[in-house]
């Protein structure tokens, strides 16, 4: 079965979800999406949820396991100046469901993430995010 | 030949008549590896299918489920041991009671663990809402605990639409 699908366009990582996220296969995808990280110098990511079927609270570790990802590697590049400001910033989530609106609601990561209708939206706020550094 | 198919199935669910009481009963039990975490809420989606729940009421279970049981394996039984995990759902008319029990570590206190965004394990990535998951989308969660021992989360939800 297919989880995710991952492309790469201007350091936005994007990652489309798909069927069921949980426990098991966040387990699975997670060093996958790290390892895209690494290679491609990721800047900022995007994740689509479209496709997803189901989620658990596994899927909201996923994300911000992500985020520490993305701080751990803007520090050791010496990309981040400001150690207070977190990658959360260049986290961007589209085309949620009201059930997993709720979710985020209930982890807290709705305050510090943001969340868009469709890709071009996102990757327009992600692009002008960058400039204004 | 058809017939007879159509009085079995009727049969399977006791159905008394007179009280118009509907009970049945399921039990589950599966080793814990994460794999089991989909076929569990499969299996129990498959049980209460019978109810005719909502799409949305059919994922409350579902979500609530998979937390309890992915509780177990990660928790209970600390991602290294294999134990048994023990799912129980009962059917009462249309009230659905979940049971969700495992041998492992229990709990040394389940108010600090029912605390939202409380985690014992924030390294394997856990959000530690999974407790504040399963009463949101159940309508009573129940936790019984015994350090060393193991143990019972117990989870109902009555069905309204469909029913
Ligand atoms: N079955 C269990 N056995 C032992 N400890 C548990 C069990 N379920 C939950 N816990 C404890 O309760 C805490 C909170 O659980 P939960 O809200 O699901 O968050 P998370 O799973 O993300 O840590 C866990 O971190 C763990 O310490
Ligand atoms: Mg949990």
């Amino acid at each position: 079965m297919v989880f995710i699908q991952i492309s790469i366009s201007q350091k936005i990582l994007i990652v489309k979800l798909e069927n069921d996220l949980d426990h098991h296969v966040a387990n699975e995808i997670k060093d996958e999406i790290d390892r895209q990280i690494m290679t491609s110098k990721t800047e900022s990511i995007i994740f689509d949820f479209e496709k997803v079927k189901f989620m658990d609270s596994s899927g909201i570790g996923l994300i911000s396991g992500r985020i520490s990802v993305l701080d751990a590697q803007k520090e050791s590049n010496n990309i981040i100046k400001n150690k207070n400001i977190s990658s959360s910033n260049d986290i961007a989530i589209i085309n949620l469901d009201k059930r997993l609106t709720t979710m985020m609601r209930i982890s807290g990561l709705d305050k510090i993430v943001n969340f868009f209708d469709d890709l071009e939206s996102a990757m327009s706020a992600l692009r002008k995010n960058k400039h204004s550094d | 030949m058809q017939e007879s198919k159509k009085n079995n199935e009727k049969s399977d669910i006791k159905k008394n008549k007179k009280n118009k009481k509907i009970i049945n009963s399921v039990v589950i039990a599966v080793d814990s590896i994460s794999s089991n975490e989909s076929f569990v809420r499969v299996a129990i989606s498959a049980f209460i299918a019978s109810l005719n729940p909502t799409v949305d009421e059919l994922n409350d279970v579902k979500t609530a489920v998979s937390e309890a049981v992915t509780n177990a394996i990660i928790h209970g039984y600390e991602d290294r041991d294999i134990g048994k995990i023990f799912i129980t759902c009962k059917i009462k008319n249309n009230e659905i009671t979940i049971e969700v029990r495992d041998c492992g570590t229990g709990i040394d206190d389940i108010a600090t663990a029912m605390t939202p965004m409380y985690t014992s394990k924030p390294d394997q990535e856990r959000s530690g809402i999974g407790f504040t998951v399963m009463e949101t989308f159940m309508d009573k969660v129940v936790v019984k605990s015994q350090k060393n021992l193991g143990t019972k989360i117990i989870m109902t939800k009555k069905f309204f639409t469909g029913y």
